[in-house]
């Protein structure tokens, strides 16, 4: 059976993948934001611990999970858990490892088709003219629909413009995922991976020699960006949501708990490595957080609209700072502006589209292995779910249809994955079991410590972050606190799409687990 | 605003951190060479 199932093609291409699946539009927007509002360099005190603690065991767990379910010939939670623990609960546990990425997926390849966009609009240089903070405000809320436009559109007449760029982003994604994991996801990582690093490298290196770009106001340069981003403020350290925002971009930038690093994992061979691939993956997707990611949008932002500007931009949120203030700026940098403003657009659409094919990858995989079903048949019903789910989300969007997805699907049930694999693997499969799993093959020889980190500290970490986001964001967030009353039916509309999808994967476990009782008699 | 001793001490370190981390990451991948049982050149 296992035999049957697709492996990758080489080991570099197996990294680029899974460090593709990682860098996502969060290192470059993200994380910035993150450390800036976080105590600066002091945030990377808090951050270092969550990786250390939190990162690097989840990817090495998920990898050694992964593998051992390839070895079964699962691609996918449902399988993995059901061999890890013999318990009926077990693969409707795992159900939410396929129903948690499609979901997130849905949303992700909207966002994913405005960075498309950008890059179009960029290099044709479609939003030049429009040069004040608020302009640009409104060209963004015109194209994704979100703007009022009764009285008279300035910019877009129609939300035909994003779905178009939605339908030609989703277009993409299946066409990668209908050429499978080698001639497909893997190529793709291949191509867009060295890419990402060549344009943002160009980038950084721009933004280096900026300097400041007007000299009438010396403040603005990118030297003060730095200082913003880098001068400790330890004063914040001795605050909680400093830890849980660290904890969090650890969590979304390496893409733990969203199921996507096992099925990748899962086209091992039983001997291959996973303790330095995992490493790897994870020091590559730091390198472009915290050296090419921190390096670009802050340290412009200062630059050009000075410390207090940017400070309240970082406040309003990642994507004000790469979809509004980043066009203003590619403006204000002379001939060529259009040039930096593709690549920098270009880069989130490649580091979006290799997590999009990433996320979706569970979804065929679930199809093509427990199924059996072609992989056309698979990229068909995958590919369908993709469309269904998301054109709500660039429909509703003014509603905050894609928040609510992004909150749960995005952030709260990664969590609640990361936790439930974490104790199977180490209580439940057996910390023994699972580290020799982690070592079966390991070109690295890893320091045993680690294994009481994965069995007690990262389960313990999960547990507070988990416990302090329910009471801080979920329940909040469940309540609809702040949230216009208008938009109550489209948030609860959101919830109940993601409901379905859970609900719909339960059941297709339940059926293929009955089937399988009955051919070959297991359970 | 300009960087601070401090603050140089903390972007110099992380990037040390992880710029060396990630090198040594890949030179070991280098080393021990391709997927495990594979015929890859």
């Amino acid at each position: 059976m296992a035999a049957q199932r697709e492996r990758w093609g080489s080991r570099f291409g197996l990294i680029l993948a899974v460090a593709g699946n990682a860098i996502g539009l969060g290192n470059f927007l993200r994380f910035p934001r993150q450390a800036a509002l976080n105590g600066g360099g002091a945030f990377m005190i808090p951050y270092f611990a969550a990786l250390l603690l939190l990162g690097i065991p989840l990817m090495w767990v998920e990898w050694a999970i992964g593998r051992f379910g390839g070895r079964f010939g699962h691609g996918t939670l449902p399988g993995m858990f059901a061999r890890m623990w013999h318990h009926p609960a077990a693969k409707y546990l795992g159900a939410l490892g396929v129903a948690g990425p499609l979901c997130f997926v849905m949303y992700y390849t909207v966002i994913e088709g405005w960075t498309l966009a950008y890059a179009c609009f960029s290099a044709v240089k479609y939003y030049w003219g429009v040069d004040t903070y608020v302009e640009m405000t409104r060209f963004l809320g015109e194209f994704q629909g979100k703007a009022d436009i009764s009285g008279g559109a300035r910019y877009f007449s129609s939300i035909l413009p994003v779905v178009g760029f939605f339908f030609v982003t989703l277009g993409i994604n299946i066409w990668v995922l209908a050429r499978g994991v080698t001639a497909g996801i893997e190529k793709l990582a291949k191509v867009a991976m060295p890419l990402l690093f060549v344009f943002a490298a160009i980038l950084v290196v721009r933004v280096l020699f900026l300097g400041t770009p007007d000299p009438a106001q010396p403040g603005n340069s990118v030297a003060a960006g730095f200082a913003y981003l880098w001068n400790p403020n330890f004063s914040l350290l001795s605050s909680p949501a400093v830890w849980l925002a660290a904890a969090g971009q650890i969590f979304f930038t390496l893409s733990i708990g969203n199921a996507s690093i096992h099925t990748y994992a899962s086209y091992l061979r039983d001997t291959d490595d996973v303790a330095l691939n995992g490493l790897t993956t994870s020091a590559t997707n730091e390198f472009a957080e915290v050296i090419l990611g921190g390096s670009i949008a802050i340290p412009v932002a200062v630059a050009f609209f000075g410390l207090d500007q940017t400070r309240a931009i970082a406040q309003a949120g990642s994507f004000d700072l790469g979809f509004q203030a980043m066009p203003l700026i590619f403006q204000r940098m002379g001939v060529l502006g259009p040039l930096w403003g593709t690549l920098w657009f270009s880069l989130l659409f490649f580091a979006g589209i290799t997590s999009s094919v990433a996320l979706a990858q569970p979804v065929m995989a679930f199809f093509q292995d427990e199924f059996r079903w072609t992989r056309r048949r698979a990229v068909a019903a995958t590919g369908t779910l993709m469309l269904l789910g998301g054109l709500p989300c660039v429909l509703f969007l003014k509603h905050g249809f894609l928040d609510e997805m992004d909150f749960w699907a995005g952030t709260f049930i990664l969590v609640v994955i990361a936790l439930v694999e974490v104790v199977l693997f180490a209580w439940v499969f057996g910390i023994d079991r699972g580290w020799a799993e982690i070592t079966r093959g390991a070109d690295i020889s890893l320091p045993r410590v680690m294994r009481g980190v994965i069995k007690y500290v990262t389960p313990t970490f999960l547990i507070i972050l988990l416990a302090a986001w329910f009471w801080r964001d979920a329940l909040p967030v469940l309540r609809l606190q702040g949230r216009n009353a208008a938009d109550a039916p489209y948030l609860w509309g959101a919830r109940a799409m993601m409901l379905a999808v859970f609900v719909l994967f339960t059941a297709l476990v339940a059926v293929i687990w009955r089937r399988r009782h009955r051919r070959e008699g297991l359970l | 605003m300009t960087l601070t001793l401090a603050g140089w001490c903390f972007l110099i370190a992380a990037w040390a951190a992880i710029g060396g981390g990630a090198g040594w990451c890949i030179a070991s991948v280098l080393r021990s060479g391709g997927l495990h049982g594979d015929d890859e050149t």
